[in-house]
């Protein structure tokens, strides 16, 4: 079994070289054809740019070069594992990122954390239940998925921090000021998850061996917590792995709201300027984080349930 | 504390009122201070909103990096808000009377943070690596060479004279930093920061974290301050934490919660609630161009003198100004700022005022009569002008300010649409003509800044900001004389027959005079403003107590 | 009986928010009076009162007839958003589903890569490509929705494909085109148009998102996103000026999002 585990996993990689491949190429092609000059960007706020400064600036990021050829140049040092220098901040892509992933990260994982402690919470206290209860847990679940989370990062700031103190206005690199983006992500992710985690739970609850252990004499409770959050957390995996994939993107907006370093913020500056090697470094990484997520999960899956491995 | 802080307060008002810059009073002024002596110690917390994207001037040149890099980095004389130069890492300097030959004797015993000597090489090394590296105006400079005739003299040779050239040397821009430096590290790690900056300053630049924070350590060698500076001998404090924070309101949250010392740029409408208590305000007017809108007057409807001026008159920009900046921010009535010492045309202050029913006449006069719509026709052809917006020089709220200006246009009966760009594609539809104004503000205090603003060769296409596209001969001969005019009020006075010219011809109009707007709390002193309007290195700063 | 009541009220709500809205949209001038655009710097950052329900700006201009001003933008773009993902998606589905198995396996292919962006990071791209605006915003978010919708298409085409009346069609010798048309497509459409009504409740909060980042509509237009991020600055002053204008925007995404529920349920309740 292991072997065909490896299998798989090897298939998935090879697909995923393919997957990046193609996003940055795709990526690296359209951002060329936008309008406007990069040296532009290089530039910045210069008052006086001569001809010659700017014919400077352009061969010095190889951009006086045919298109084909500085993508050929591209892939090449891709395959090296460098990803070029970005324009704005002159500094490898490579570097920039590698700095603000830890920021992004840690507020990832504290954000999915509140989510997965939150939704299991909510999932087990509704599971298999009507009522007022589960009402009102639908309707919170609606609304967190709902509510713009850098709309509720604006009110969670204004009121807890600005008014009322209880947390610091900006990232000292304290756990406290963790706290209040990590609340605003995991209100944003908690939703989607205790639905499903719920959902799949009460499907499991029909199995035959819910009721086996409801006649050994466990609590409803019990039973929820015990046996059916472990079967219902592979489609809630699933959702996590989804999550995980939009936490860049979630990041842009709940970064720039409390004023956080990380990639999201690097993500925002790099589309605002234009800075191409920035962009398409950061959808590489993007897609590197998907691929990843896609062959964990399989994996995972192949382990929690073997009957998957046999099937395709 | 509090009434200290007035005192400076008053003292800044005060210097940017007083046009001439002649008075004693300037925002660096050295006032005794009440509290007695200034206590040593302490880290500084500064907060601020723009973090550099290159931190090595020579590659890549901001207001934000060369603010910041004043702590780190010397320059060889220092320009005060009042338009005097004082002597720094050059203790004299002579100018020859045809004003081509810049002699700068250097102080002895200056050291780099790396221990290296700052001599007359280290000089002449940095003054060619500034001409070579093309930005920071290089190009406008006649620069021929610079010799090092001896260990601590430094000549310059330019090839006709060039007035300007001193305030250029206060800047940041040509900071002296350590050339074993440059050798030692790349390009890139140069434009990363942290300990790969080297210069002479009161402070050196530890480690940097992108995205977060700069800390500075005090350079306890240091005992070459400029010679109007508070104090002698090294700064006052230990070091300087400066963190980023982008969101104003979280930036002022800093402020009141006790989080920072000293906080950048806070929004006009938080300055009251600010003032008194544990915190403070202070302001700086900024010298050269104000915010003003460029109207385009080679195409398009402004390239008509009588809709230029139809739109100086008939928009009540001392309302809106007054308004979204609580008074904060003065209205500008030439392209210098008061603040441009020895350049400021004063006479231009209130010479018109807000009429709408002259500014419709001028409309009817010149053949644009009113649409079904509102907007005004002239043979089947719209009032319709493209404003074209730079989205990097949006601060202040001129996104706000620019609504507010569009309503007013509107009841005028022009339609101005405006467009929000990146700065590439506005670069892109600049240098194409293809727009009918846009606006900006242009920070130097030099008159010489009009010559990058209106001289017909330096239009966006010719590598400058002429946005104008003014090309007029008589304003061209005035601004050339200027820069070689080696005579102070001689200079003055042709730089008030520009703004003069400019303002007859309204081919600009002047909206605000940009005024930095420092947070600080009460238990912070000696913070003083450098010529360009932004924060001095914290040198002469100090903490009540050790905090 | 309470909770039947409730019951019809969890439906009754949010369908007369959304028809209060699709209202507003058309016709804006029913609800309010006053300009979305017109200045009075006289009356600026007025807290709310009878004459301005939702207090007024830095410009002095009404917040409540802003935000009802905003209705047709964001909901124009999630409409539109939406209809240009779903139909994207379909006709990529279809090809993949109906078309050559190399064909398949190719935009197979094509769909992971896209897949593998966050919808946000995608629009992103499209917006650094095409540039800021109303109508790019609606576009990114479209594109950005069409992988999602492409996925769902070709596997529900495919289920109605291998369905018996679709095969006892083909065998007693349809033409492709006819049983394509009469019978795969509004059968496997249900499944995209439930998934599109909630689709919309996204793309409105992406769009709002872009434009709170100053990538959507240019000042002055009244949009929700934008007066968000206009109304950062005035938190501690004005908290109007962000507040209404945020729940509004709430309140229209939970509204769709709990219709959009209810078409799933009973469409899932009437598959099964």
């Amino acid at each position: 079994m292991t072997a065909r585990v490896l299998v798989a996993v090897l298939r998935r990689a090879g697909s995923a070289l393919v997957v990046l491949w193609g996003a940055a190429t795709a990526v690296f092609f359209t951002m060329h054809a936008v309008p406007g000059d990069p040296e532009d960007v290089i530039l910045g706020q210069e008052l006086l740019v001569t001809e010659e400064l700017r014919a400077q600036v352009r061969a010095d990021f190889g951009l006086d070069r045919p298109l084909p050829a500085q993508y050929l140049t591209f892939v090449g040092n891709l395959a090296r594992g460098d990803l070029g220098r970005s324009y704005l901040l002159q500094q490898p892509v490579a570097d920039l990122i590698r700095d603000q992933l830890a920021p992004t990260l840690q507020l990832a994982a504290a954000g999915l954390l509140v989510a997965a402690l939150l939704a299991t919470v909510l999932a087990v206290l509704t599971t298999g239940r009507s009522g007022i209860a589960r009402q009102l847990a639908v309707v919170l679940e609606v609304v967190a998925i709902s509510a713009p989370a850098y709309w509720v990062g604006i009110v969670l700031l204004a009121f807890l921090s600005f008014r009322l103190g209880w947390f610091p206005a900006f990232s000292d690199g304290g756990l406290r000021a963790l706290v209040l983006p990590a609340l605003t992500m995991g209100i944003a992710i908690f939703g989607l998850l205790s639905q499903v985690l719920r959902e799949a739970a009460e499907n499991a609850e029909r199995q035959p061996f819910a009721l086996t252990a409801r006649t050994r004499g466990l609590s409803r409770l019990a039973v929820t917590a015990r046996h059916l959050l472990k079967h219902a957390s592979i489609p809630a995996l699933t959702v996590g792995g989804w999550v995980v994939g939009g936490v860049v993107g979630g990041a842009v907006l709940i970064e720039a709201v409390f004023g956080r370093p990380g990639l999201g913020r690097l993500t925002l500056q790099a589309v605002v300027n234009q800075d191409i090697p920035l962009i398409v470094g950061l959808v590489l990484l993007s897609a590197l984080v998907f691929v990843l997520i896609t062959i964990v999960l399989d994996v995972v899956y192949r382990l929690v349930d073997p009957r998957l491995g046999t099937r395709s | 504390m509090p009434a200290r802080l007035g005192a400076v307060l008053a003292v800044l008002t005060m210097a940017a009122a007083c046009s001439g810059g002649d008075s004693g009073g300037t925002g660096q002024s050295a006032t005794p201070d009440a509290a007695g002596e200034p206590a040593q110690g302490g880290v500084l917390n500064y907060v601020t909103d723009v973090e550099p994207t290159c931190w090595d001037l020579q590659q890549q040149s901001t207001i934000a990096s060369q603010t910041l890099l004043r702590n780190v980095l010397d320059s060889l004389v220092r320009l005060t808000p009042d338009g005097e130069f004082h002597g720094w890492l050059a203790e004299t300097w002579e100018v020859s009377p045809d004003g081509t030959t810049y002699t700068f004797h250097l102080s002895d015993g200056v050291t780099f943070h790396d221990g290296t000597p700052l001599d007359a090489a280290a000089v002449t090394f940095n003054l060619d690596r500034w001409i070579a590296s093309g930005i920071n105006l290089a190009p406008s400079v006649p620069y021929e060479s610079a010799t090092a005739t001896d260990p601590r003299t430094v000549t310059v040779q330019l090839t006709e004279p060039y007035a300007p050239l001193l305030q250029i040397l206060s800047m940041p821009i040509v900071s002296i930093v350590s050339p074993a430096s440059v050798e030692q590290y790349t390009p890139e790690q140069l434009c990363a920061g942290g300990e790969a900056i080297v210069g002479s300053g009161p402070f050196r630049s530890a480690a940097y974290v992108q995205g977060q924070s700069w800390t500075l350590e005090r350079n306890d060698d240091y005992d070459w301050a400029p010679e109007n500076a508070d104090h002698t001998g090294a700064a006052h404090l230990d070091g300087v934490q400066v963190t980023f924070i982008q969101e104003n309101s979280t930036r002022v949250g800093a402020l009141s919660s006790g989080q920072a010392h000293l906080v950048s740029n806070v929004p006009p409408v938080d300055v009251a609630n600010l003032r008194g208590g544990e915190t403070d305000v202070l302001t700086a007017e900024a010298p050269g161009i104000p915010y003003s809108l460029q109207l385009n007057t080679a195409t398009g409807p402004f390239a008509d003198p009588a809709v230029r001026e139809a739109l100086r008159v008939g928009v009540d920009y001392d309302t809106l100004v007054e308004s979204l900046y609580h008074g904060l921010f003065p209205r500008a009535w030439s392209l210098l700022t008061p603040a441009t010492a020895n350049a400021y045309d004063a006479s231009l202050e209130g010479e018109y005022g807000h009429d709408l029913a002259a500014a419709q006449q001028l409309l009817d006069d010149a053949g644009w009569v009113p649409g079904d719509d509102g907007i005004r026709v002239r043979d089947g052809e719209r009032l319709e002008a493209a404003w074209i917006v730079n989205q990097a020089w949006i601060r202040e709220q001129r996104d706000v300010l620019g609504e507010g200006i569009q309503d007013a246009a509107l009841e005028l009966g022009i339609d101005l649409q405006r467009e929000t760009l990146d700065p590439g594609t506005f670069t892109a539809r600049a240098q194409a003509g293809d727009y009918d104004l846009t606006d900006m503000s242009q920070s130097r205090a030099e008159g010489d800044m009009l010559n990058l603003a209106y001289r017909s060769t330096l239009t966006p296409s010719g590598g400058g900001v002429n946005y104008t596209q003014l090309a007029d001969p008589d304003v061209d001969q005035l601004l050339g004389d200027a820069a070689r005019a080696t005579d102070p009020a001689q200079r003055s006075d042709l730089y008030a027959q520009v703004q003069q010219r400019l303002s007859d011809g309204s081919v600009a109009i002047p909206v605000y005079v940009p005024t930095y707007l420092l947070g600080t709390s009460a238990g912070v002193h000696g913070v003083h403003f450098d010529a360009p309007g932004v924060p001095w290195s914290f040198f002469d700063v100090w903490l009540d107590q050790a905090q | 009986m309470t909770r039947r009541v409730l019951r019809a009220a969890g439906v009754a709500l949010p369908v007369a928010v959304l028809v209060v809205l699709a209202l507003m949209a058309a016709w804006p001038g029913l609800f309010t009076s006053q300009s979305p655009l017109t200045n009075d710097l006289a009356a600026a950052l007025r807290p709310p009162s009878l004459d301005h329900p939702f207090g007024t700006d830095n410009l002095g201009r009404d917040v409540y007839a802003r935000t009802v001003h905003g209705a047709r933008t964001s909901l124009l773009v999630g409409i539109g958003a939406t209809a240009i993902g779903a139909t994207g998606g379909v006709l990529l589905g279809a090809l993949g589903a109906l078309g050559p198995r190399w064909l398949d396996a190719a935009l197979l292919r094509v769909l992971d890569v896209l897949l593998a962006f966050p919808n946000l990071l995608f629009a992103l791209v499209v917006i650094a490509f095409f540039g800021k605006g109303t109508v790019n915003v609606l576009v990114s978010i479209g594109i950005a929705a069409i992988p999602g919708f492409a996925r769902v298409a070709r596997a529900e085409i495919m289920v109605v494909r291998g369905a018996g009346y679709v095969t006892s069609a083909v065998a007693i010798g349809s033409p492709p085109r006819r049983y394509i048309l009469r019978r795969i497509l509004p059968n496997s459409l249900t499944t995209v148009v439930v998934l599109a009504a909630l689709g919309i409740g996204t793309s409105i909060i992406a769009a709002s998102g872009l434009s709170f980042l100053g990538l959507g509509p240019e000042p002055p237009a009244p949009e929700w996103g934008l007066m968000l991020a206009a109304a950062r600055d005035l938190l501690a002053h004005a908290w109007w000026t962000g507040f209404f204008p945020g729940l509004v925007l709430t309140v229209t995404v939970v509204s769709v999002t709990l219709v959009g529920r209810r078409l799933k349920a009973r469409f899932d309740r009437r598959t099964a």
